[in-house]
């Protein structure tokens, strides 16, 4: 990309060619991501202290390199700008090519001695900035401008000279330069550039602020006006609910003293009941005749006589009752000349009036209860259409997301862009605005990288058909499920799967590939509404329930097929079945838990079908027991495990895990690998590493677990000269770090770190199957023979002290593969 | 669970009604409001039976009893002494088989007693078989630890405090972290 920027080069392009070039370069400036294409390859034209991994580099660019670099870099630049300004001069218009080239250069050129430290060449070329936006404005006329560039360029060459031959920055240029735009009646300090000056916005703040992308540091939320009126509403009708719910309350609370009035009132009758019972019980049969009436009560006589006289006998109610109690009153009573038949009687009355009481204080409450309930009901919706309501608050329409898109598009293809044709529907689909942040970036790389594709590495014979470009972009939304697709007319970017693929999958949703009608592939984004509630299939692993998110599962598959009239399957020792065109696992398996029950006496078999790229993937399940909808609340950082970061509680509070299948699947080694060392812990292992070991590697890697940055330093550079790959741990956490992302060949270990000490790594790492081939090379001042046999004991492979001279070091490491690398031809060097 | 403070409960059958009455109200104020705060009785420890002995874990580090749960959920890639997931005031905290941490022996049987055990903002539930009596534990009386015994392993040495009356105090304040560590480092490390 470098050379094309020398003005030599860019003669011999054509005009279309330039702005397309210009463009792309506009864009270098305004893309937060370092992956995109054209910016893989770091060219001269980057400083190389912008580069995301410097360790590498470092280990072979001493300071002193790089400052020649850079001043060959600018050096260039400034050269490009005078001729850029002569270009101005001579063409007398603000559209010359020249101010172009030379807004890109300074803009450069300020951005690169910033990061190497030279802070005056930096502010000359802001103000170099500062002028041309001047005259872009009208603020200045061109030919002052122009002498004012040409003054500025002077002093940055004076700047760069002093910075070459003395070794250090003069800031007399820039004091110089600075009196001469006084001179001119220049304010170069009070300039708004158009990009972010002496901020610390990136590059990328700026692209977004320009093409609308949400600033996600804001405290500040993008609301829709209709959907803040109708929360408002909302909110409102819900708080007019609390006076209903509060009355209701208090007729329970009413209905629930009568209750208990009522019992109360009942239990007070239980003692004379129960005594009368027990009296009745204790009567002899004798003085129970005829109908149970008492013969020696006066009231009984009369009763009596009237009943000889077959007059009707005044019944009282619910006799059952009171026969017994009749019998044993008058026993009692009778000899007190006192009528007991009175006494029963309103005993009678007070416990049939008690019971009603009960009964009807019950109904009462029964009512109360029920309207309770039917208020709570309201409360409960008021409030999901609460919740929905604020989560609409927090969307945004699609065609926010296509108006960036479009923007890159245009910006990257500049006069070519007649060339692309962008198809867009459902623009008024509401997208969560985290969604759609966090989507913006690896959409836009994809688009980049298909233009670019579209625009240069197309051959030019398929560049002459009339065939335009075309992307298209259709959102839709079915329930809590939002599908994005976006279809391409020429294939599908390598890699555009992959790029989506983490993110998309950090939103529990899901990426696959789906041929369009017209023969064309396009990839379809299916994403869940929002971020906390989820919509998923309660699924049964074992004994165990777990929620698998439906916008990751593709179709549930049911084989009503006997299993044991199937052929026999084979099983690898992943634990993967291949059945039909799947790739099948089970869930049990990649969770840890009990082998599942595959025994003839299965009759179904359940398995979700995933909405991943080629090879399918089925993961079978014991049941599929439900479609639920539930809040998910996250794990504490230490209980997060890959695939599983969120949690919901189910109605009996038990704890529902949150699978994200396809992350669980990426990590399946991990899982099926701890199942053999963790859950089965206690039983013998003889299974074999499941991390590739370093025979088939180019280059060996040696992790250094210093706490001391002078000797991380100093192996770094000692290692990195002899050619192995070195990476670099501070303490005894960050090396299990490294050690389980890097898979590194060597550790060299000191003992005294913070956090975990060398003895500790040691210890947890041989503890580990996954670690045995790992040779660990104790190098520390500690040099007694305790230390040296405790170190031997735990599994170290040697052991040095510091200061350890290079040979040693070296010859130790090399010792310690010496049979591996005569097998493999030798690594080293 | 209260002490008495030296009262049998004969004497309290003994006492009048308005002599127990002032007791209980005299007593009830020193009780203290919150017992994960349990300020007023810095010593007091629980007695916990493990299938090895008993230990003792201070009460202030305890902040509510539960009966076990039928079942736990899983959570994969963890150590073997975690039992699993329950939901303590709606957030998922793991239940460690206290007797498995500690001596590494196999898993205690179906049932028993969580402690839910909260220190710095780290709430974790130590399932034990059961529990016996509090017992005030004079920090002056802990002594230093013999050294691993059959009771715990060599590397779970740092979690206790001490042992009084030959039986082993646990350093909940060293233990939570560890915990906490462990599970968090299987995750990473496999």
């Amino acid at each position: 990309m470098d050379d094309l920027d020398a003005p030599g080069h860019q003669e011999g392009l054509s005009k279309d060619d330039l702005e397309v070039l210009q463009a792309f370069h506009d864009l270098e400036f305004t893309t937060t991501d370092d992956s995109f294409l054209i910016e893989t390859t770091p060219g001269p034209g980057t400083s190389l202290t912008d580069q995301p991994d410097t360790a590498q580099s470092a280990a072979f660019l001493s300071e002193d390199d790089m400052l020649v670099l850079f001043a060959t870099e600018a050096d260039e630049d400034i050269a490009t700008m005078r001729l850029a300004v002569q270009q101005l001069e001579k063409d007398n218009r603000l559209d010359s090519q020249g101010l172009k080239s030379l807004k890109r250069c300074a803009h450069k050129l300020a951005g690169t001695a910033a990061s190497i430290g030279c802070a005056s060449m930096s502010t000359i070329a802001r103000h170099v900035e500062a002028i041309i936006k001047l005259v872009e404005d009208d603020a200045l006329s061109l030919q002052t401008g122009c002498i004012a560039l040409l003054d500025s360029l002077q002093a940055l060459e004076a700047t760069l000279h002093s910075i070459v031959s003395d070794g250090f920055e003069s800031k007399n240029p820039l004091l110089q330069i600075e009196e001469e735009y006084q001179r001119l009646n220049i304010d170069v300090h009070n300039v708004q550039s158009s990009f972010p000056e002496k901020t610390n916005a990136t590059p990328g703040h700026w692209f977004s602020q320009q093409t609308g992308e949400l600033d996600q540091n804001s405290s500040h939320l993008r609301v829709d006006a209709h959907h803040f009126k109708k929360l408002l509403e909302c909110v409102e009708n819900f708080i007019e609910l609390d006076f209903p719910l509060e009355n209701a309350q208090k007729q329970v609370e009413t209905a629930l003293n009568e209750l208990q009035f009522a019992q109360s009132r009942l239990r007070n009758l239980e003692p004379l009941l129960s005594s009368m019972t027990i009296s009745v019980n204790a009567i002899p049969d004798t003085l129970i005749k005829d109908a149970g009436y008492p013969p020696s009560s006066l009231v009984a006589r009369i009763l009596q006589e009237a009943s000889k006289r077959n007059s009707p006998v005044p019944q009282v109610k619910n006799v059952v009752y009171t026969q017994p109690l009749l019998i044993h009153e008058a026993a009692l009573w009778d000899e007190m000349e006192i009528d007991p038949f009175s006494e029963t009687n309103v005993l009678t009355h007070s416990l049939t009036e008690a019971i009603t009481d009960v009964a009807l204080a019950t109904t009462h409450l029964r009512q109360a209860l029920l309207h309770l309930k039917s208020i709570a009901s309201q409360q409960v919706n008021q409030a999901s259409t609460i919740h929905n309501e604020a989560f609409l608050l927090r969307s945004l329409p699609f065609s926010f997301l296509v108006k960036r898109l479009r923007t890159a598009i245009e910006m990257i293809a500049g006069a070519r862009s007649e060339r692309i044709h962008l198809e867009v529907s459902g623009e008024t689909v509401d997208i969560n605005q985290d969604f759609l942040e966090k989507l913006a970036d690896p959409l836009l790389e994809l688009v980049q990288m298909q233009v670019a594709e579209v625009l240069f590495f197309t051959k030019s014979s398929e560049q002459d058909t009339d065939r335009s470009s075309h992307f298209g972009f259709n959102a839709h939304s079915r329930g809590n499920e939002i599908t994005i697709e976006i279809s391409f007319s020429q294939s599908v970017p390598s890699g555009a799967v992959d790029l989506l693929q983490d993110t998309v999958h950090h939103m529990y949703g899901s990426v696959s590939l789906q041929e369009t009608g017209s023969g064309n592939i396009s990839l379809q984004l299916r994403l869940p509404r929002s971020q906390r509630l989820i919509q998923g299939l309660l699924v049964r692993a074992g004994n165990q329930h777990v929620i698998v998110p439906v916008s990751q599962v593709k179709r549930i598959h049911f084989n009503k097929q006997r299993l044991n009239r199937q052929p026999v399957q084979e099983k690898n020792s992943t634990g993967m079945l291949h059945v039909d065109k799947h790739e099948k696992y089970h869930l049990n398996t990649l969770l840890g838990l009990p082998a599942h029950n595959n025994t003839a006496e299965k009759t179904l078999q359940t398995a979700l079908i995933l909405e991943l790229d080629n090879p399918s993937t089925a993961i079978e399940v014991d049941e599929v027991i439900r479609e639920v909808e539930l809040v998910m609340k996250p794990l504490s950082d230490y209980l997060c495990r890959p695939g599983i970061t969120n949690t919901a509680i189910d109605t009996n509070g038990a704890v529902l895990l949150v699978l994200n299948l396809p992350e669980i699947l990426r990590q399946k080694d991990m899982y099926i690998q701890v199942d053999k060392t963790f859950i089965t812990a206690g039983s013998a292992s003889d299974e074999t590493p499941s991390i590739p070991q370093s025979g088939s590697k180019v280059c060996r890697k040696i992790l250094i677990a210093d706490d001391s940055i002078y000797i991380r330093q100093s192996l770094h550079m000692t290692l990195s000269h002899e050619g192995y790959a070195v990476l670099e741990a501070i303490d005894g956490l960050q090396a299990l770090d490294q050690l389980s992302k890097e898979s590194p060949d060597v550790l060299l270990l000191d003992i005294e770190m913070p956090n975990l000490n060398g003895y500790d790594v040691l210890s947890i790492v041989r503890s580990h199957q996954k670690f045995s081939a790992l040779k660990i090379i104790m190098l520390t001042s500690r040099s007694s023979e305790k230390h040296q046999r405790r170190a031997s004991k735990l599994g170290a492979n040697a052991y040095l002290t510091k200061p350890c001279p290079q040979d040693v070091l070296l010859n130790t490491i090399k010792s310690l593969f010496g049979d591996e690398d005569e097998r493999t031809g030798g690594q080293e060097g | 669970m209260l002490p008495l403070h030296g009262l049998s409960t004969n004497n309290l059958e003994q006492m009048a009604d308005e002599e127990f009455w002032n007791y209980v109200r005299t007593h009830a104020d020193s009780v203290p409001r919150n017992s994960s705060q349990g300020r007023s009785y810095p010593d007091q420890h629980l007695e916990c039976e493990l299938s090895r002995g008993n230990c003792f874990i201070p009460l202030k580090a305890i902040v509510e009893v539960l009966p076990s749960p039928q079942d736990y959920t899983h959570l994969p890639l963890t150590p073997i002494w975690v039992r699993g997931l329950i939901t303590w005031r709606g957030e998922a905290i793991p239940v460690i088989d206290l007797d498995m941490y500690l001596c590494g022996g196999p898993l205690s049987r179906p049932g028993g007693i969580v402690l839910i055990a909260n220190y710095s903002d780290l709430a974790v539930g130590l399932l034990v078989p059961d529990i016996g009596l509090t017992t005030t534990v004079p920090f002056e009386q802990v002594n230093t630890p013999p050294g691993p015994t059959v009771f715990y392993t060599p590397i779970r040495a740092g979690v206790i405090r001490g042992a009084y009356a030959e039986e082993p105090v646990l350093d909940v304040s060293a233990l939570l972290p560890d915990v906490v560590q462990q599970i968090g480092m299987t995750a990473c490390y496999g």
